[in-house]
C-alpha cells in the first residue's frame, strides 16, 4: 500500500504540472495529455508484466502497484474529465463536450490498445532472447 | 503557501490512490463477473463527489485551495482513466465483446451523469 501511495503522489504531481498546459479553446489539453500518457504507459506495463518472466512474485506486484495503480492511476483522472465534460454541457457547449469526450475515449482506446500490443511484444522478444 | 499547496495536492493524490487500492480490493471480493465493476464504481463515486465539490465551490462554501486539494488531489488520484481503458482493451483482446462495449459506453456516460447529480444536489 505504501508503494501505491508514493506512486499516487508522483502521478498526481505530474497531472498537476500538466494542468498548467493552456486549454485549446474548449479542449482541456492538460487533462487530455495526462490521461493519454497514463493510458499508454499503464497498458504497456500491465501487458509486459502479464507476459514477462523478468520480474517475478513480489517485485512484479510492487512494480504493478507502484507504477501501474499508483503512478498511472494518479496521473490519469476520470473525475476531472467528467467534470470538464459536464461544465461544457452545463455552459451550453454540447459540440465541445462531444468532441472532447470522443477524442479522449477514442485516442485513449487506440493508445491503450497500442500500449498493450507493445508490452506483449517486448515480453515475447525477451522470451525469444532467453531461448 | 506557494510551495506547500502543490505538495499537499500530491499527498492528497497519494491518499486518493491508496483509497482506490483499498476499495478496488474490497469490491473485487464481492464481484466476480467479467464486467470490471470495481473501477466503474470508483469512477462513478469520484465523479459524483467532484460534482458536489464543484457545486459547493460555486456557492463559495469551499475555498479555492480546498477545492484544489479535494478535486485535483484526492478525487483525481482516486478516479482513474488509464485502468478503465486498460480493462476495456483487456476485455476486447480476450474476446468479451459485449462486456467491452457495455463497459466502454457506460464509462463514457455514467460518470458525467454522476457529476451532474452531485452538482445539482450541492447547488
Amino acid at each position: 500500500m505504501g508503494v501505491v501511495f508514493v506512486g499516487g503522489c508522483v502521478g498526481t504531481g505530474l497531472r498537476y504540472a500538466c494542468s498548467s498546459i493552456a486549454d485549446c479553446g474548449t479542449f482541456h489539453l492538460g487533462t487530455f495529455t495526462a490521461n493519454m500518457t497514463a493510458c499508454f504507459i499503464y497498458a504497456a506495463l500491465s501487458a509486459w508484466l502479464g507476459c514477462s518472466t523478468r520480474l517475478t512474485g513480489r517485485a512484479k506486484e510492487y512494480v504493478n502497484r507502484g507504477f501501474g495503480m499508483g503512478m498511472c492511476g494518479g496521473l490519469s483522472t476520470m473525475s476531472t474529465l467528467a467534470l470538464e465534460q459536464f461544465t461544457l454541457l452545463h455552459g451550453g457547449d454540447a459540440p465541445g463536450a462531444a468532441i472532447y469526450c470522443a477524442a479522449t475515449f477514442l485516442v485513449g482506446f487506440a493508445l491503450a490498445y497500442a500500449g498493450s500490443r507493445v508490452g506483449s511484444h517486448i515480453a515475447n522478444k525477451e522470451k525469444g532472447a532467453v531461448r | 503557501m506557494n510551495a506547500i499547496l502543490p505538495i499537499l495536492v500530491c499527498l492528497c493524490g497519494g491518499i486518493g490512490a491508496s483509497a482506490r487500492y483499498i476499495c478496488d480490493a474490497y469490491i473485487r471480493t464481492l464481484w466476480h463477473r467479467a464486467f470490471p465493476m470495481s473501477t466503474f464504481v470508483i469512477n462513478v463515486v469520484a465523479g459524483f463527489l467532484a460534482g458536489v465539490v464543484a457545486g459547493l465551490s460555486m456557492r463559495s462554501v469551499v475555498p479555492q485551495a480546498s477545492r484544489l486539494l479535494l478535486a485535483t488531489g484526492f478525487l483525481g488520484g482516486f478516479s482513474t482513466f488509464s485502468t478503465m481503458m486498460n480493462e476495456a482493451v483487456t476485455l476486447l483482446r480476450g474476446g468479451r465483446i459485449a462486456a467491452f462495449v457495455g463497459y466502454f459506453v457506460a464509462s463514457a456516460i455514467v460518470p458525467v451523469v454522476a457529476v451532474a447529480c452531485g452538482y445539482m444536489i450541492a447547488e
